[in-house]
Order: structure tokens, then sequence, then C-alpha cells
């Protein structure tokens, strides 16, 4: 339908020049910063530490200020490792990290549960815990006074090679966070970003997936401050203070929480700017000499007008690149390809899903009651009824999204009910919105791709190590996923923003996404919401096609001729009540389904 | 003169997607004008521009000879034109009653409004049962009476209406078009996006057949539901 409009391709290689040169300019205010005094060097590395970690949660807009607190515990672990114990520098650097990681996953089990401003307010106060705990441990860390570390084994070759193995730590890092985002963990990680409910409905672990940023940002913190302990030489308890928080989060939210590499260009703008503003204005304008703090405010007034210009960060002013793909153009697809249609669609006899006796109220509301009926392998199920009648509510029951007051939910013969949307989808039942819930800031392919999350294999390291076998399996990922577009008629609008496409084209994307997961049943919740009778009807051929592929569906529909046309059996519900069941001329005659929602004309 | 709302060369454009190509047309007062086309044709981008929530790119609109294309889209409501927007875009944690006084917060007439809002009861009567309900709490089609009831409250000289029937079971589609046909009876002249294009035409005065952004057909809506290409295209069977 859309094949002549010009693809997010081209958009990207026109591109504004803005971002490239405002990330020119902080390179190489940098660059004139550190050529000048070598300590600023070590100062920006950490920095630029400390903003990946901040990234690493606000990635998933987890709003953690636990940075800071993490580099204390990560400064005093390695300065007491290394001062008191003797352990060798650059042994217990990494040591610390660890420690750092420890602490994480403690104070993670509670934590991350919270959300936003709480979230925020919980992990300030575990800085505050870490700070107060260091002036109470004067033996060990030297109090308030502070801990002196110019001693210790390796300590001259620290001092030679310090800088050298904080760039190379760095840019580990860098690569690391580079690789991943192009990795099957990557993109469950954006789609956790964008929507958790849908993630969950792919099969994403969000709750793992929101420890492993807390993590991940603990390790790197912890990194930070053992370097930044080294660097130093002392360390004094005011080092990690509240407002050191405040920065970190400042690095992130500037460079932008869409892309790594953000992050790391907002902490080489605010390390560089309030030095070069403070020696430029001493040096040239000494009359201002009486106004120390000019310099701050001035650089608090370049960060405002910044994250006015790029309120996404100044990550997301930059174009972003399509999902490469390993072929480009392709032809149709041929004959013996195409999933070879089963003799007779239609159940098959074998139950699948069987619901007991199934009821769910909200708020002394029963939305649904004492519900009871099986789908059968390879049937095609239709639920109607009227607004309100407790149809989303059945297909949320099912997902996992919330559990049954009462009844049983049976898989294969097993029961589901509480265990939880991401278990529920990783046993192969696939869903679909009735307000469509796209990743919305992610292309096209991408929703569809992060669709076969638990079909795929490849594990982090293997993608950190960029092995054969993943990139293979991300390049047949992509050309499955361009498949199920054709077949769903959106192969122009692969590159295409999800959230920017029509109603109609959101709903067959999203469709395409449940599909990948290549479910053994499909919920689709009023999938023809939005089209015109001719998509309705193309819809209906679709359907078709999945029954022959002996995917069982339950649909949602308020288009009875969809219904009528593609269903074995109809269930109609009326205020949270089967009225009736039956094969589609018997319910289309039904007294009662006639009274209650088809009407008499 | 005579047309309460003329556009010409209408362009919306997304970044450098052009969703709405030199559309031209024009709403008699009192009339009920359907807009109907594929997905992506650009129909919900045209209106998008008419009550400002997405600035128009070029062109003219023209809102009871007043140009309106440039203007703030609460301003565009004072003018008389309301929207009822796609997807219902009800303020679920506000009751019933909230959302229809919002509705009129354009409107100093204490009076009129509480006519107006009673004469929505009228029209709603699901709605008037439930006017301390949560508006989150109602179901779809009740959502959908709310979301046309909270247009109407600025007493609008024009409705847009996106897709008014979408998700509603089949008794409720008929029932809103019937209560479009009393809404344009009491003088508000309509402009309705749908893709029940069949049952849109049935109602409307005139159709306007939109294809990728641009006019591909208008005319009295008899004509159109007659004209084998436009069942063909965008009909289907019957």
């Amino acid at each position: 339908m859309s094949g002549a409009r010009p693809t997010g391709r081209r958009a990207a290689a026109r591109g504004p020049k803005g971002p490239w040169i405002a990330a020119f300019l902080i390179v190489a205010a940098d660059a004139y910063l550190c050529a000048r005094n070598p300590r600023d060097l070590d100062r920006l590395l950490i920095n630029s530490m400390l903003a990946l970690s901040a990234f690493a949660t606000l990635h998933l807009r987890m709003l953690s200020l636990a940075s800071a607190g993490f580099a204390a515990v990560g400064a005093y672990s390695s300065a007491i490792l290394a001062a008191k114990l003797g352990w060798p520098v650059y042994l217990s650097i990494p040591a610390a990290a660890l420690m750092c990681g420890a602490v994480a996953l403690v104070i993670g089990l509670p934590v991350l549960r919270l959300k936003d401003v709480y979230l925020a307010i919980c992990t300030l106060g575990f800085g505050e815990v870490v700070r107060v705990s260091i002036i109470l441990l004067p033996d060990l860390t030297g109090g308030s006074t502070g801990a002196n570390l110019s001693t210790g084994f390796g300590y001259e070759t620290m001092k030679q090679t310090r800088t050298w193995a904080l760039g190379l730590t760095l840019a580990v890092l860098c690569y690391l966070f580079w690789s991943a985002s192009r990795s099957k963990t990557g993109r469950a990680l954006r789609a956790i970003r964008e929507n958790p409910e849908a993630a969950e409905a792919m099969g994403i672990d969000v709750v793992a997936g929101r420890n492993f940023a807390f993590l991940v940002s603990a390790l790197i913190a912890g990194l930070a401050g053992a370097f930044y302990a080294h660097s130093v030489g002392s360390l004094e308890n005011g080092d990690f203070r509240f407002s050191r928080a405040v920065d970190i989060l400042g690095y992130a939210v500037l460079g932008g929480s869409g892309a790594w590499f953000g992050p790391v260009l907002g902490a080489g703008f605010l390390t560089a700017l309030p030095i070069l503003l403070r020696d430029g204005l001493g040096s040239s304008l000494g009359f201002l000499k009486d106004f120390a703090q000019l310099p701050n405010i001035l650089s608090g007034l370049a960060l405002m007008l910044v994250i006015i210009l790029a309120p996404g960060g100044l990550a997301s002013a930059f174009p972003r690149l399509p999902e490469r793909r390993r072929t480009q153009t392709r032809g149709p697809r041929p004959e013996g390809a195409a999933p070879a249609p089963s003799p007779a669609a239609g159940p098959k006899g074998k139950v699948l899903l069987s619901l007991k006796g199934l009821g769910r109220s909200f708020g002394g509301v029963e939305a649904l009651a004492d519900l009871s009926f099986d789908i059968e392998e390879g049937g095609t199920y239709g639920l109607i009824g009227p607004n309100g009648a407790g149809k989303t509510t059945l297909i949320n029951l099912v997902s996992g999204f919330i559990p049954p007051s009462y009844g049983k939910i049976e898989w294969l013969g097993r029961e589901i009910q509480g265990r939880g949307a991401c278990r529920v989808a990783r046993a192969g039942i696939a869903r679909t919105y009735q307000d469509i819930r796209l990743f919305g800031e992610m292309s096209v392919l991408e929703n569809v791709v992060a669709g076969r999350h638990i079909r795929l294999r490849s594990s982090l390291p293997a993608a950190w190590l960029r092995l054969p076998s993943e990139r293979r399996e991300e390049a047949d990922a992509s050309e499955e996923s361009m498949d199920l577009l054709d077949r769903l008629g959106l192969p122009g609008l692969a590159d295409r923003e999800a959230g920017q496409l029509s109603y109609g084209d959101r709903r067959r994307v999203e469709i395409a996404r449940a599909l990948a997961l290549e479910p053994r049943l499909l919920m689709l919740d009023e999938p023809a919401a939005g089209m015109n009778e001719r998509e309705t009807a193309a819809l209906g051929d679709f359907i078709v096609d999945l029954k022959r592929q002996g995917v069982a569906l339950l649909v949602v529909e308020h288009h009875m001729d969809l219904i009528m046309e593609v269903c074995d059996e109809i269930i109609v519900l009326n205020f949270g009540r089967k009225i009736a069941q039956g094969a589609p001329p018997e319910v289309a005659r039904d007294e009662a389904v006639l009274e209650a929602y088809l009407g008499r004309d | 003169m005579g047309s309460l709302l003329d556009v010409r060369g209408l362009e919306v454009r997304y970044g450098n997607i052009e969703a709405v190509r030199g559309l031209s047309f024009s709403v008699e007062e009192g009339s009920i004008v359907a807009v109907i086309g594929a997905n992506g044709a650009g129909k919900s981008s045209t209106l998008l521009a008419l009550s400002g929530l997405v600035r128009a790119s070029g062109g003219s609109i023209r809102f009871r000879g007043r140009e309106i294309a440039a203007l703030r889209a609460d301003l565009i409501v004072r003018a008389g034109l309301a929207q009822v927007p796609e997807g219902r875009a009800i303020l679920a944690p506000l009751s019933v009653a909230e959302n229809l006084e919002l509705g009129a917060w354009t409107r100093r007439d204490a009076v009129a409004v509480a006519a107006d809002l009673e004469r929505v009861y009228a029209l709603f009567p699901a709605l008037a049962g439930r006017r301390s309900r949560l508006a989150g709490s109602l179901s779809g089609g009740e959502q959908q009476m709310l979301a046309i009831g909270r247009a109407l409250m600025a007493s609008p000289r024009l409705l847009l209406l996106d897709e008014p029937s979408m998700g509603l079971a089949p008794k409720l589609v008929s029932a809103i078009f019937e209560t479009l046909a009393d809404i344009r009876r009491a003088g508000t002249t309509i402009l309705l996006v749908e893709q029940n294009a069949r049952q849109a035409l049935r109602l409307a005065d005139r159709g306007l057949v939109l294809s990728h952004g641009s006019l591909f057909k208008a005319g009295p809506s008899a004509e159109l539901l007659a004209d084998p290409a436009i069942v063909e295209a965008f009909l289907g069977k019957a």
C-alpha cells in the first residue's frame, strides 16, 4: 500500500548536522582541557564511566540515584584492600566492583519494586547510608578526616599506568554497551523501556531486566569509584555527597537515555564546561574575581539551554540508524517456502486451553463470573458480547496480566493461573491489545524482532564476542520478521518508527509482533478496529491462512462478518456470564444473543 | 460564501512523510460530510490539522470565513470547532460529570452550559445514570458517548469525529449513528471520519474519498455508494 513512500533510511542519510557539530565541539573542548592538564583526563574518564552507570538504569526509565553511593563503596573497598590489606592495586579495583555488585543484588530486591520519584528518593537514601557508615567506621575508612592511599603494593606502577588503564576500561565498557545495544538483550531492554507490559507479553522478563540494569549500574559505578580513589590518592567523605549523585544523573539526562553514547557526551560537556568557564573568565576578565560563582551560574544556564533545545538529551538529536538486514530487497517468496497447509483446518480434538469456573471481580463488580470453556488445537474461537461484557478481562486473565478471583486456567493440562505474563508467553500464548501497545520509538521491524525474543538462543556474551552464530541468528530473525511484515501487507514500513503509523497499520504490526513469538494460541483483541471493510476482509483471509498453519485463535471482535467467516465456534458473553456457545449459524439465531448483542433489524 | 469550512491545498507532514498532500474541500453549514479511505490515507491527519492538534505545513483552513490554520488548538475550540478524538481520549480518573463540564471549559455562559449538560444527558441516557462514575470504569460504548458528549459541551458549530464506531458492538454502532443524525437535526454540522464507510455514507450528505493524502473523489454520498470504482476499492462486498 505504501511501498512508494520514502523510508527512514533516506531520512537517516540526510539527517541534521547540528548534533554532529555539538559532539565535535564537546570532544574538542575536552581535548583542549586534557592537553592543558592531564589530571583533567582522569576526571573526564571517571565521569564518563559514572555517566554509563547512570545510563544503565535510566535507559529502562528507572530513576536511580545510587551511582554515587556505589562509587563510594567501590572507592573505599578498593582503598581498604590496597592500602590496609596490601592487595595489588589492579586486583583491588575489579574486586571493589564485584563488592558493589553484591551490594546491588541485596538492596535491589526491595528497592527495585519502587518506581519513579520513590525509587529516586530511596536510592538517595542508600547513598546517605553509605556516607554515614563511612564516618562511623573511622578505623577502616579514616572516618570524616579521610583516607590516604599513597602506599600499597603496586602503587608506583599504578601511578604511571593509571590513565591508560582508565581509558582502556572505558573503551571496553563502550564496546560492551555498543555490541549489547545491537543484540537480543539490548532490544529486550529497549522494549522494557518503551512498554514494560507489552514486553512481558513477549516473554521478556521485566523484573530480571531491571535487576540486571541495576547490577550493571553498580558494577560500573564501583569501577569508577575505585579508579577515582587511586587517581586522587586520598578519599574524603564529601567526595560522594548528595550533589554528586545529582551531577551523575545530570550527565545521563543531558546526554540522553536512548543510546549509550549520549551519556558519554553528556559527561564530556558537563566536565569541561565549568572548568573552561572558570579558567576563561578568571584569566581574561580579572575584574570578575569578586563574582566567584559566576562560572557555576553560567554552566547551570548552559545545562538548562541544552536540555530545552534537546529535551530527549543529546543522543536523541542524532538520526537513528535503521535495523540492519542481510537482504535489502526481497523477491516474491517461493511457493515452497510457504508453510504447508495442514489438510483440514479447524479443531483437532486436542484441548490446549481449558477454563474451569473462572471468575474475576474488580472492587465488588463481577467482570467475569463462573466461565468455563475449552480451546482445542487449531480451532478458531470468536468471543463476542456487548461492550463491558468481560471479553478483555478474559484475555487479561489467560495471558497472566491479572490473576483470577477464583477458578482455574489449564494449559496443556497444567494450571497456569497466577503464573505471570512472562511465563504464559513462554508457554506459547500470545496476544494483541485493544488499545495497541507497540514499542513506539522502535522501528516496525525492531518491534517484530522483539516479538521473537523467546525463540532466540544467543546469550549476551555471544553478542559481545560477535560470534558468527549470534550474527546469523540476528540476521535470520530480521529476515523472518520481514516475511511476517510481508504477509501482513506492511513490507514498505519496516524502517518507520512504529508510533508514527496510522491506526490500522499499528494494529497489523502488533499482530505481526505477536505471531513472531510462534504461539500455539493467539488472542486478538479487536484486530479489525480501525480498518475499513476491505482491510477487514484482507484480515479475514490472513486469519484463515493462520488457521491452516494450525495456530489456535481466540478473536474478540465486533465486525460480525469477520467473526462469522473465520470462527469454528463462538462464545457470547453478557455482563460477565456466558449466554451462548456454539457454531456461528446457531449463535446468530440465538434469541438471547439477538437480544443482548446483535439487535434485530 | 455559505461554506462553514473551506479547506484549500492542505498539507500535513511528519518529518519527511507527507500524510496530506494538497487537499481541498468545503463543508456546508448543517450538513454531514463523511471522510473515507484506506489506513494511512490521511483522514486522521486532516482532522488533527483542522482542530490545530497538528500544524498544517501548507494550505489554508477557513472556518466561518476566518483563517484558522495557524490558530492555537484551544482558540479553535473557542471559534466553534470541536473534535471527538480517535480512541475516545476520555479523562479516565475523572467522573462522567467532570468530563462533560471540562468540555465546556472555554465557555462563560453558565446558564447555557447547564442547559447543554441536560441536553447531553437527554441524548445519552446511559450517561445520565452514571454522572458520578469514574469515566475509566465505563464500557467502551459509554466512553464513546462520553467523548461525543464532551465535544458537544463546547457548543460547536462544527463537530469533528474520528471513528466514533471503532470498537463498538453492532447494536451500539447503529445507536451512535442515530445520535449523530439527532445532533445534526439540532443544528450542528458534522465532519466524520469512518472506517465503517458504508454506514457513514448512508448517514452523510456528502462523502470525501481520500487516497494517499489526496482527494480521490468527492460527491453526494448516494453517488459514491453507487459508484462501482468506490465500492470495489473502499466498501467491499455488501
